[in-house]
């Protein structure tokens, strides 16, 4: 025994591997369902679109728009209707039913005891019952509605003995689910009831019955259609109808998310029904659970992911299985029972589970309308990060809704490129200003401010000097991480040239010189450098950022573009994670002239919000990369363009003449705002601008001859609204103020424009000006803003799809198909 | 007790702590069971990764493994350590998933094929034996990296002995070619 253990010599160097967290998510899950073994445990996110559908339309459509009733159908000739005192609900007699919508009936090719599908039922009237038939006679077409009752009574000779009911809920398959009553000592005045509970409105159900006492067993069944629940017409619900599985309380001090037993929970969660179909369509998400089902005969499921596609498979076995990665901070997971076969789940929400998440988004608070009366000034720092926007493709993608603090407006609208003028000549950037009429607000205008940086001769650029600082952790081993980062390097490398240097720095437990700075002539041998990075081993970020930064200063070339990549999936484990340590790291080789960009990678461990705490104290940018495509754009146009910055600290400052405006709202740069005295002080950080960037921010205003109460606004006593008594500067609408230093310089410049007050309609706006306003809409209404009055985004939709220009624009196709996405994910979730 | 940061695993009687800490697990303390998890995860993991060089497989096999272990844990009988225990059953798992190659090649074992694996480094020889064919490189993860002898590799693999032996030989004979060449080339 005690050789196990000892490594031959020199084997015992080898790393260790991880597995990935959330495996004993997926363990404790299916112990969880040893100890209950009677509860199927499922996460998916409250409020996913889909299931909400269901879950509302079968509640709220059968519960409440359909009263409830008791359908009764007599067994005998006697069609009168027998009252059931002990249920107060309402008592509809059969011959008021009106007839099934889409009635599934057959015609009995035999006599009406031949036990055929839809023959006993088919027709109370023509049924002419013979007293040596089977005694048990149905009598009526019905339709049933879930939740409601259905009751049975027998009028006719009493019979000894025991009669079977069964039912076939769904298609017409016998082998299905079905409930069996045995009735003893069967008389006519014990009516027998059978719930109709857990029944799909398109489901067509059997009765079955066998008497026993009669000398052939005889059986008999019928057809009934239930009442079409119209699931259709019900897809607008309130973001706020909470299904009733949020139990704050429940949640554990460690933060780890606890499965809260049905009992616990408040509101009726009993008749929600999913189909396969639907649980296929629904969100992937991540952990694993789970196990058997509920009660009753319903056959257990499985659910399996469909590898790379992000979708539920289902498979009729004694376990369900979620092991996807798409996880929601701070939306509840819950747990539904889901019978899978043939259409029908009986779906009953036990629980829900809070995920123990990992990916983290600062939250945002949405700028309010500011009156230039109280604060003329609105000043901020440009963003030309893009991240934001990725995030948001890949939750729509994942058929995910997009967590509202991840939504970063500036960061949609400054994704794509808009067709500003070039620069005068001397000048680093233009100023594009233009104002329209708003297109979510008749009343209210908007205006933009665009900036182009100055595009420069890539032959004729600084040369670079880079150093990769690259996460091969064990959480970074999978296809949208490290092979997508070796890719992404190949492709930039392939734009170097002879005078670059690139260096490799790895960290994973410890930190690694893969490459040392190597000039970029000897591609080959960087390219082969790059294919030998594999992942495995915890994260120690604060050490290998350090090394990339002593590198990268060792190498310094002066004039150069000086510059750490960090590729990661944000995951800090160890060492100098503490954000404020990092910051003064960044900010101290920023000093020196090393700039930083981050790339964050995959999804799942992703760290949104600290990656940019990152890019924003080290002069850097900061990139969301998940598909080889978004790889090709930001490193073969927006680090190559990046490298090359033109402008250092962009601020912008905007002066509004309360003349003309009653108000004004920022739309977006929420992190960027800084205080209007940070303007002047050129200690404090703006953003940079990279050759040939554009950079886009819009103001809602409020004209100043609008009578319109300020959204949010506080009525002053001492001052007059609009009292221009000391300003004149005629049809002067703003100023805006911008300033910048140049690459390498620690004084800024001061640049001015002024805009009159003069605005034009949307339709007759730039072109660019009209998309810009769509990507504003379309990102505010996805960060819930209050601002915003759209039940949809159709408005959006059709700015976006007028404005895309007649040249096929790859981007701007992306979005409108992705809002396309969103408007089917999001139509369950819209706004009051 | 050699332990090192590798996949292997401390072998030594149960300590008081680890029995209690079964005890605890035994009762579905769920505590208790997280902890003997994580004690053993990482070298679990590493373990079923050499075995199927596959991280979304290995994930699987250390997932099921660790179900059977907490459901099956009264079963064990404290004969060798848990983690002995644990092992075999991540073995059991992972090595479903490996089919064997070459596995009817017979093979005359004359001698055992040298290699002094401290002159490479670590990054390599993990990269040229997560390379190796799945049934030699089980083999080799077994006996090599893990220390167990052919007998015992045989009755875990139900394979044959010299199976096991001659799986062992080409292993080793492929890596040291392997090795040789990677660094011929620089």
């Amino acid at each position: 025994m005690n050789n196990k253990g000892q490594n031959k010599k020199g084997l015992n160097n080898l790393k260790t591997y991880e597995p990935k967290p959330e495996i004993w998510d997926n363990i404790e899950s299916a112990l969880n369902n040893d100890d209950k073994p009677n509860i199927v445990y499922w996460r998916w996110i409250t409020g996913i679109a889909a299931t909400l559908a269901i879950i509302f339309a079968v509640n709220g459509v059968f519960k409440d728009e359909i009263k409830p009733a008791i359908v009764e159908v007599n067994m005998g000739s006697d069609k009168s209707v027998t009252p059931n005192d002990t249920n107060q609900d309402e008592i509809v007699n059969i011959e008021n039913i009106p007839a099934p919508k889409t009635p599934k009936l057959e015609t009995p090719t035999t006599g009406p005891w031949d036990g055929k599908a839809g023959d006993a039922l088919r027709d109370p009237n023509t049924i002419v019952h013979q007293p040596n038939d089977n005694p048990v006679l149905v009598s009526a077409d019905s339709i049933l509605t879930s939740g409601n009752d259905v009751t049975f009574s027998n009028t006719n000779t009493v019979n000894t003995g025991a009669v079977t009911y069964s039912w076939d809920f769904g298609s017409g398959q016998t082998d299905q689910t079905s409930q069996t009553q045995v009735n003893q000592a069967f008389s006519p005045t014990t009516p027998i009831t059978f719930n109709v509970d857990n029944i799909q409105s398109t489901d067509q159900l059997t009765l079955s019955y066998t008497a026993p006492d009669v000398s052939a067993a005889y059986t008999g069944s019928g057809t009934f259609s239930l009442a079409t629940g119209d699931l259709d017409n019900k897809t607008t619900y309130k973001a706020s109808d909470n299904i009733g599985f949020v139990d704050n309380s429940a949640v554990d001090a460690d933060g780890v998310g606890n499965y809260v037993d049905a009992d616990a929970l408040t509101k009726d969660v009993n008749q929600t029904t999913l189909s396969s179909k639907d649980i296929s369509t629904l969100p992937a998400r991540r952990g694993g659970a789970i196990a058997t089902h509920q009660t009753g005969t319903l056959a257990a499921t499985k659910i399996t992911r469909h590898r790379n596609k992000g979708k539920l498979k289902i498979n009729a076995n004694s376990e369900i299985q979620i092991p996807a990665k798409r996880v929601v901070e701070n939306e509840k997971y819950q747990c539904i029972v889901a019978d899978s076969v043939g259409g029908l789940s009986a779906g009953r929400q036990l629980g829900y589970y809070e995920p123990n998440n990992t990916e983290s988004y600062l939250p945002l608070i949405e700028n309010e309308y500011k009156r230039p009366t109280q604060e003329p000034l609105s000043t901020f720092g440009i963003d030309v990060d893009k991240a934001s926007y990725a995030v948001m493709r890949t939750k729509i993608n994942g058929n995910t809704i997009v967590p509202k603090d991840a939504v970063r407006v500036e960061e949609f609208i400054n994704y794509f490129d808009y067709n500003y003028p070039e620069p005068d000549a001397g000048m680093p950037f233009s100023i594009n200003l233009e104002n329209a009429t708003c297109p979510w607000n008749d009343s209210h205008n908007l205006v933009r401010i665009g900036l182009k940086g100055k595009d420069i001769n890539y032959a004729e650029k600084q040369n670079s000097n880079l150093v990769f600082l690259i996460d091969v952790s064990g959480s970074m081993d999978s296809e949208n991480k490290l092979p997508l980062v070796k890719k992404s390097m190949k492709l930039l490398i392939d734009q170097m040239g002879a005078n670059d240097r690139i260096a490799i720095v790895t960290y994973a437990g410890a930190a690694g010189l893969a490459l040392e700075s190597t000039a970029c002539n000897e591609k080959e041998y960087i390219k082969r450098k790059i294919n030998k990075l594999d992942a495995g081993g915890s994260t120690a970020g604060g050490e290998g950022i350090k090394l990339a930064y002593n590198v990268a200063v060792e190498n310094l070339i002066s004039n150069g573009n000086n510059r750490v990549i960090m590729c990661t999936d944000g995951d800090f484990n160890v060492g100098q994670s503490a954000d404020s340590e990092m910051k003064k790291l960044i900010v101290n080789n920023r000093n020196k002239g090393v700039f930083i960009t981050v790339c964050g990678f995959g999804m799942g461990n992703y760290q949104d919000s600290k990656m940019e705490t990152i890019a924003d104290n080290g002069n850097g940018n900061y990139f969301y990369i998940d598909t080889y495509r978004e790889s090709e754009k930001v490193f073969n146009r927006e680090i190559r363009a990046t490298l090359f910055t033109i402008a250092k600290d962009v601020k912008i400052q905007v002066e509004f003449n309360p003349k003309h405006v009653k108000a004004y709202r920022l739309i977006g740069y929420e992190n960027r705002k800084m205080p209007p005295q940070d303007f002047n002080d050129d200690t404090k950080d703006g953003g940079e601008l990279g050759a040939g960037h554009t950079v886009t921010a819009l103001y809602e205003v409020i004209p100043g001859n609008s009578d319109e109460a300020i959204p949010g606004g506080i009525d002053l006593k001492y001052q007059k609204p609009n009292d221009m008594s000391l300003t004149d500067f005629g049809d002067e609408m703003l100023t805006v103020k911008l300033r910048y230093k140049q690459p390498k310089g620690t004084t800024s410049q001061l640049l001015v424009k002024t805009m009159t007050n003069s605005v034009t309609s949307f339709s007759t706006a730039s072109q660019d000006f009209q998309f810009a306003s769509g990507v504003a809409l379309y990102a505010q209404q996805l960060r819930q803003s209050k601002f915003i009055n759209q039940k949809d985004f159709t408005l959006a939709e059709s700015i976006l799809q007028d404005a895309k220009g007649a040249d096929f624009n790859e981007d701007r196709e992306e979005l409108l198909t992705l809002m396309k996405k969103a408007k089917r994910l999001y139509q369950v979730y819209t706004k009051e | 007790m050699a332990n090192t940061a590798t996949a292997s695993l401390t072998v030594s009687e149960p300590t008081i702590t680890e029995k209690t800490l079964l005890q605890r697990c035994l009762e579905g303390e769920r505590k208790a069971q997280k902890e003997l998890y994580q004690t053993y995860c990482n070298a679990m993991y590493t373990l079923a990764y050499r075995i199927t060089s596959d991280a979304d497989l290995a994930n699987d096999v250390l997932q099921d493994a660790f179900i059977d272990v907490f459901r099956d844990l009264k079963s064990f009988k404290s004969i060798g350590t848990i983690g002995s225990w644990i092992k075999t059953i991540v073995i059991r798992k992972a090595t479903k998933q490996v089919r064997f190659e070459n596995r009817f090649e017979r093979f005359e074992e004359k001698h055992d094929v040298g290699i002094s694996y401290q002159t490479f480094s670590s990054r390599l020889l993990e990269r040229e034996i997560s390379a190796l064919p799945e049934g030699y490189r089980t083999v080799f993860t077994l006996s090599e990296i893990e220390g167990y002898k052919h007998a015992e590799i045989a009755s875990m693999l139900n394979i044959s002995v010299s199976t096991s032996r001659t799986q062992l030989f080409h292993a080793k004979r492929t890596l040291r070619e392997r090795l040789k060449n990677e660094r011929d080339n620089y």
